[in-house]
């Protein structure tokens, strides 16, 4: 046991923050989210070259083999720069390619940034095609491609051969409602492990969810501590009320619960693998980090009064992310629900969550 | 960055497992089971304590020097772990976790020679006499008063809510030795053996009808002057250090698991589906609550104070310690307001009744905030 970042994390920490801070003008965003656009494409490839598509794809697949850890503290960098681009989605599809055989191209080009492929777990593979609907899916908008993953296999869809309808979602990306019947496709090459793969891109995309929420929190903080000391009424900083101040330190611990909770989805799926140990610790990760975003979120628009609730500053776009984040994850019953169905049921909760056996 | 135990890690936890199962006996995880306060009494408390000293692990967040283990704080989790997993008891922190630094930190040479192996032995039981009927939170207004006479001083005033005083042989008090511009420039940090002439000590019953506290009255009590730890004046620089171990210190997840077991244990039925869902909110807490204490206390070196966190780990302890007993409350259901003596039901009440406390002592949860604000937010 470890628990502190190598060299090579801080390092890829440390670029993609200095990069964003340096690229990822709030403005820009603005813009772009009025013109409904997916992101931004100079973003994009200069993300790939930084290396966010090929972290989740094993290097023997021809990524760079991160672990939870790298995902997770890339998403936490895009969170907190309210980035749009759908980088979870293709954490998602490099994990889900990492398990085929022969699609070599497939995994190039997304690790290049040349093909945005949007992962759907919702759709049925037949023999006469692929079929089903998916809605608000995330990453949909102007993809190259759709990946179809199936319980049994993986496929890849042109969005031209289904319907895809766009629809702009709470958190200002774009996602898309898909209808497909019989659609043809590309059959990649799965092997035996094949539900395992299928399981640890389910439970990276939870993961990486969650990471970019704490991103997108831990912003929230920070603002709302810097306007507490600048923002003076009565003739002194609004921080120097003792109300403010219990106000914020609840949002304090708030989010220093809600990194040790992601800290603890990441450590325990590297450790343990997709499974129920998992399971467990991204239940606990995904309803506490929702817990905090409630209350980091609600607490940082009330604070910064009506610059809270206009669109002059980020506060109401991290507002409506931590929301979008609550609403898919499902957070007030969902996880409850998992947890209680799977960890209680058992009696796991009975032990340590940390201590696992790999 | 990674939760593997390596193979040493694996060995050490195998270890304790086994000085476990040799150890700890029946009696002494009954005494534990039947804790419906902060500590155990001592009778369960220093029987385990004197197991432990034998094979020298009484004070696991002590260097080796003092004859502590000298665990990394890794090792010191997993030991924690291992032994509230067992239902071992818990140890009495008040010697070893909260005064014990500050006499390795600030007491001189006789000092620590003194007083450490009595406290590593269980032969000196401490208490602390920090608050004062007039001094809680605003700790630095306290008035109980340490004059220089030759080489004594002589203390008149009286202490509060002092733990376990009736159990003790020592109490580390909080003194007034001059008036200063600033309150807390005038405080000393002293050592009083409780059997001296002029101290008194009278019971205060819990919100849960049970005597863990006391009134401590000082009424010209004669401490030699040596007694004094570190420098005249200083004394609350050394009592914000003990309050960051006091406060930050402990691990408590594994306690609070152990507590959460008890409670579910209560059930006469299966839970129920809505049962499984309050007890997984809280499970849930619980688990990133001790991911929480790993990645604090478990990256500290061994005896380092862990700084202004310790309030964020403070307010998460005792807001959890309050769920855990209130959940434990409500799978008693309507049975929740039978108080029969030694009952389990009574214990899960008491210790509920008793939880309310855990918000108010060692500084209450609007204090921690107010600290929070503060040292984390610059505000
Ligand atoms: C079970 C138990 C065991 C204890 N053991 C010990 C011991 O062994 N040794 C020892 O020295 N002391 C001990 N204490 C005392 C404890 O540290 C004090 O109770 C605590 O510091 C609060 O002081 P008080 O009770 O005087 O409350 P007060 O200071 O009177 O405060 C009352 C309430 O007002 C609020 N409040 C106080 N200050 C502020 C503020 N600045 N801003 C906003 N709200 C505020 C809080 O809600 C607080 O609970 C123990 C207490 C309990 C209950």
């Amino acid at each position: 046991m470890n628990l502190a970042l190598s060299d090579e994390q801080q390092l890829f920490a440390d670029g993609i923050g200095r990069f964003l801070e340096k690229r990822y003008a709030f403005e820009h965003r603005r813009q772009m989210v009025a013109e409904q656009r997916w992101g931004d494409p100079a973003i994009w490839s200069a993300l790939a070259e930084l290396g966010c598509f090929g972290i989740a794809v094993p290097e023997t697949a021809g990524g760079f083999g991160g672990g939870s850890v790298e995902i997770g503290l890339m998403m936490r960098a895009l969170g907190r720069h309210l980035a749009i681009e759908p980088v979870a989605a293709a954490v998602v599809a490099g994990t889900l390619l990492g398990g085929t055989e022969g699609a070599d191209d497939l995994i190039e080009a997304l690790i290049g940034g040349e093909m945005r492929l949007a992962p759907c777990f919702d759709l049925v593979c037949g023999v006469s095609g692929v079929s089903g609907s998916a809605r608000s899916l995330a990453g949909g908008h102007a993809a190259h491609g759709l990946l179809a993953a199936c319980e049994q296999s993986l496929h890849l869809v042109d969005p031209a051969d289904v319907r895809v309808t766009p629809v702009p979602l709470l958190d200002d990306t774009i996602g898309v409602d898909v209808v497909a019947e019989d659609a043809p496709s590309r059959r990649l090459e799965v092997g035996a492990d094949w539900p395992r793969h299928r399981a640890l891109a389910i439970a990276r995309g939870q993961l990486a969810r969650a990471w970019q929420a704490l991103g997108v929190l831990e912003g929230a903080l920070d603002a709302t501590t810097a306007y507490m000391r600048e923002r003076r009424q009565f003739g002194r900083p609004l921080g120097a009320f003792q109300t403010i101040q219990h106000r914020v330190a609840e949002m304090t611990v708030a989010a220093k619960e809600a990194e040790v909770a992601a800290m603890l989805g990441a450590l325990v799926l590297d450790a343990a693998g997709p499974g129920a140990d998992a399971e467990r610790a991204l239940s606990a990760a995904t309803g506490r980090i929702a817990a905090a975003s409630a209350i980091v979120a609600e607490t940082a628009v009330q604070l910064h009064g009506g610059m809270g609730v206009s669109d002059e500053l980020d506060i109401s776009a991290r507002f409506r992310h931590l929301q979008a984040f609550r609403f898919r994850a499902e957070a007030v019953e969902q996880p409850v629900e998992r947890y209680a169905e799977a960890v209680v049921a058992s009696g796991a909760h009975h032990h340590s969550a940390v201590l696992v056996e790999a | 960055m990674d939760l593997v135990l390596d193979a040493d890690q694996r060995r050490f936890r195998d270890e304790v497992r086994a000085f476990l199962q040799d150890a700890l006996t029946d009696g002494l995880r009954a005494g534990q089971s039947r804790v419906i306060g902060v500590y155990p009494e001592p009778d369960v408390s220093l029987a385990w304590q004197r197991k432990l000293f034998e094979r020298g692990w009484a004070a696991p967040t002590w260097p080796v020097e003092h004859g502590g283990t000298g665990w990394t704080a890794l090792q010191r989790f997993i030991f924690e772990c291992e032994c509230a997993q067992a239902g071992a008891p818990l140890l009495y922190p008040i010697g070893i976790r909260l005064v014990a630094p500050v006499i390795m930190a600030f007491g001189s040479p006789e000092q620590q020679a003194r007083w450490l192996p009595r406290i590593l032995s269980g032969e000196d039981y401490w208490c602390q006499g920090f608050s004062e009927p007039g001094a809680g939170s605003d700790l630095g207004s306290l008035s109980t008063r340490a004059v220089r006479d030759g080489d004594e001083y002589v203390i008149n005033g009286s202490k509060m809510w002092t733990t376990h005083a009736h159990h003790a042989n020592r109490m580390f008090a909080l003194v007034r030795t001059r008036e200063a511009e600033r309150p807390s420039d005038g405080i000393s940090f002293v050592a009083i053996d409780l059997d001296t002439p002029g101290v008194e000590i009278r019971p205060i019953i819990s919100i849960g009808g049970d005597h863990d506290v006391n009134q401590v009255f000082l009424s010209d009590v004669r401490i030699p002057a040596e007694n004094l730890i570190g420098e005249e004046n200083r004394g609350w620089v050394y009592a914000k250090y003990l309050l960051e171990f006091e406060r930050g210190y402990g691990l408590f997840s594994g306690r609070l698991r152990a507590s959460l077991r008890r409670a579910e244990a209560a059930l006469k039925a299966p839970a129920t589906p809505a049962q499984r869902r309050r007890i997984a909110e809280v499970a849930m807490e619980l688990d990133v609550f001790e991911m929480l204490e790993l990645s604090v206390v478990g990256t500290l070196p061994n005896g380092a104070a862990p700084g202004p966190v310790s309030s964020v780990l403070k307010l998460r302890a005792s807001r959890l310690k309050q769920a855990v007993t209130q959940l434990g409350v409500e799978l008693l259901g309507a049975d929740g307001v039978r108080r029969v003596e030694g009952s389990p039901g009574n214990i899960l009440v008491t210790d509920y009744l008793n939880a309310r406390a855990a918000t108010i002592f060692g500084g209450a949860a609007e204090v921690q905030l107010g600290i929070i604000a503060k040292a984390l937010g610059g505000l």
